[in-house]
């Protein structure tokens, strides 16, 4: 994970040391853990729209 | 009448006295500097105190109370704000090195709104490095400390404006909040602090976090300074193409209606799961107090919570890596450790997770406007914890140790993901320091808040308790 963090970051143009990479594959591995909650077909609901908007003038009604 | 008590007041006690002319805008503005000045160096609340100039903009509103031109309830009240507003050609830190000679050319529209009332500013107030983090141990102006205890974090991001309002040292503030920052340090402080539905309040001139989830909001000692201060900076603005078209309404006019009557919401399953034992008592304590006086309890379930925490992250850690993304690639040596950390992090995250994040904010969306259809307010705990020491970042929960900043906002991101207004309210101490009640509302339903808010303040949940400080300089 840290090499493909290393490896990514480098991509993308961004300066990142080894030390930060190794805490932000700590902290990835902690929204893996809150990803494979998720059920992605629940999530693909088109009777309600599929995805937020800001709240609008009735939607307290 | 005595500097102490001048500067303990409230908005409300002292927009009376000053309308009556028995007590001027100097006298006050004097009486909050010199607090401010005596207790900053213990509490590291403000940034920068601007002492003559407020001094002399207090001269100015006392001038023209005298001669009759009187602008109503905020009119010659001192106040600092959080340093994340534009003031018109003044200093805008956002509590970073980056920005530290940052001079915006115009007003946030907050700004013009309170200037406009006839505010007082007596300084900057400290914050987490941009907002970005909720302990407010700012590495470039220092730790701001709680005025409970001062070796304990006073909460974040607003954590300047929640332990200045603690300490009296500005009679009231203004914060953000992008996944709790003006509910934290209002809880961790003691305070009032009230995040309005998204959309009520305009962000004009005032630097984003994550500008889906961003809101402004009121930090004050009562319920009714709150109102007060929302009455003055609510409403539709052109500037701010999330702001909406609402009527506001006049907050302060029903507080101390009979909340007999009124239902409240609880979710279980959610809002008191992992909750600090003391935390939990104090709060179920409080919702007690509610119905003694007339209000019943009914429960909701609220099912898309469970992925609430993922969206959150996701939503908050990619806009804010988008905002600062440019700063990142040139000056990321000049971000603290903390909040460089999590913006590399930010970039990280896929267009899947950021999109699916959307989508659970729409289910959300959907099943508490549900829930909400059969009560006036839902309450819960603002934090599952009370202030950790400064310097830590992780806590001991339920004997487990926890990571500080995923525990922090499991309660008040709910309010950012949805946009329904929420509020934080101090119901009791634990080991001599405040915890929060948080009542939430239905979307544009400020008024419904405040006034379960108003009916449970009147209870006296804090026995009438302050921080005890010495002012080192006076003694």
């Amino acid at each position: 994970m840290q090499d493909l963090l290393k490896s990514y970051f480098s991509a993308r143009d961004l300066n990142v040391s080894e030390e930060d990479c190794s805490k932000i594959a700590q902290q990835m591995e902690g929204l893996d853990v809150l990803r494979k909650g998720l059920d992605v077909r629940y999530l693909n609901d088109s009777d309600i729209g599929m995805y937020h908007r800001p709240l609008r003038r009735h939607d307290n009604e | 009448m005595s500097k102490v008590q001048l500067f303990s007041r409230t908005i409300d006690e002292l927009s009376g006295l000053i309308r009556e002319k028995e007590v001027s805008p100097v006298e006050v503005t004097k009486a909050t500097l010199e607090r401010s000045k005596n207790l900053n160096e213990q509490v590291n609340a403000y940034i920068n105190i601007t002492e003559d100039q407020s001094l002399a903009m207090a001269m100015e509103h006392e001038k023209e109370i005298l001669n009759g031109n009187y602008r109503g309830k905020l009119h010659g009240i001192p106040m600092a704000l959080k340093d994340i507003f534009y003031f018109e050609g003044e200093v805008a830190t956002m509590g970073s090195k980056i920005h530290q000679d940052f001079i915006p050319d115009y007003d946030a529209t907050v700004v013009s709104k309170l200037k406009e009332a006839g505010v007082i500013f007596t300084g900057k107030l400290n914050m987490h490095e941009y907002a970005w983090g909720a302990t407010t141990t700012n590495p470039h102006y220092g730790p701001c400390r709680n005025p409970w205890n001062l070796e304990k974090i006073p909460g974040g991001s607003s954590g300047g404006s929640g332990a200045a309002v603690s300490a009296d040292m500005t009679i009231a503030s203004l914060g953000t909040d992008t996944g709790g920052s003006i509910r934290i340090p209002a809880s961790s402080c003691g305070i009032i602090g009230l995040k309005p539905t998204h959309g009520r309040v305009s962000k004009y001139g005032c630097f984003p976090l994550a500008w889906s989830l961003d809101h402004i909001g009121p930090m004050t000692k009562t319920v009714t300074d709150a109102a007060i201060l929302l009455e003055a900076i609510a409403g539709f603005d052109r500037n701010d193409p999330t702001t909406v078209d609402v009527p506001t309404a006049a907050y302060t006019k029903n507080l101390n209606e009979d909340i007999g009557g009124m239902v409240i919401g609880i979710n279980e399953d959610y809002f008191f799961r992992n909750v600090d034992p003391e935390v939990e008592s104090l709060v179920r304590a409080g919702i007690r107090k509610l119905e003694d006086r007339g209000a019943s309890v009914v429960h909701v379930e609220i099912p898309s919570l469970k992925n609430a925490e993922f969206a959150e992250l996701i939503t908050i850690m990619t806009e804010a890596s988008t905002v600062h993304h440019a700063n990142l690639k040139e000056r990321a040596q000049d971000f603290g450790e903390d909040v460089r950390l999590l913006l590399e992090a930010g970039e990280v995250p896929s267009a899947v997770d950021y999109l699916q994040a959307q989508q659970i904010r729409r289910k959300l969306d959907v099943e508490f406007a549900e829930a909400m259809k059969q009560v006036d307010v839902m309450i819960t705990p603002t934090l599952p914890f009370t202030p950790i020491d400064i310097g830590a970042d992780t806590l001991s929960l339920n004997e487990e140790i926890v990571n500080f900043l995923d525990h922090i906002i499991r309660f008040t991101l709910p309010g950012n993901l949805t946009g329904l207004p929420s509020l934080s309210i101090p119901c009791g101490l634990s080991n001599g320091l405040p915890v929060g009640m948080q009542i939430m509302g239905k979307a544009f339903k400020e008024e419904d808040v405040l006034r379960a808010a108003y009916a449970f303040e009147k209870t006296n949940p804090m026995n009438g308790m302050k921080p005890k400080l010495s002012e080192s300089k006076l003694v």
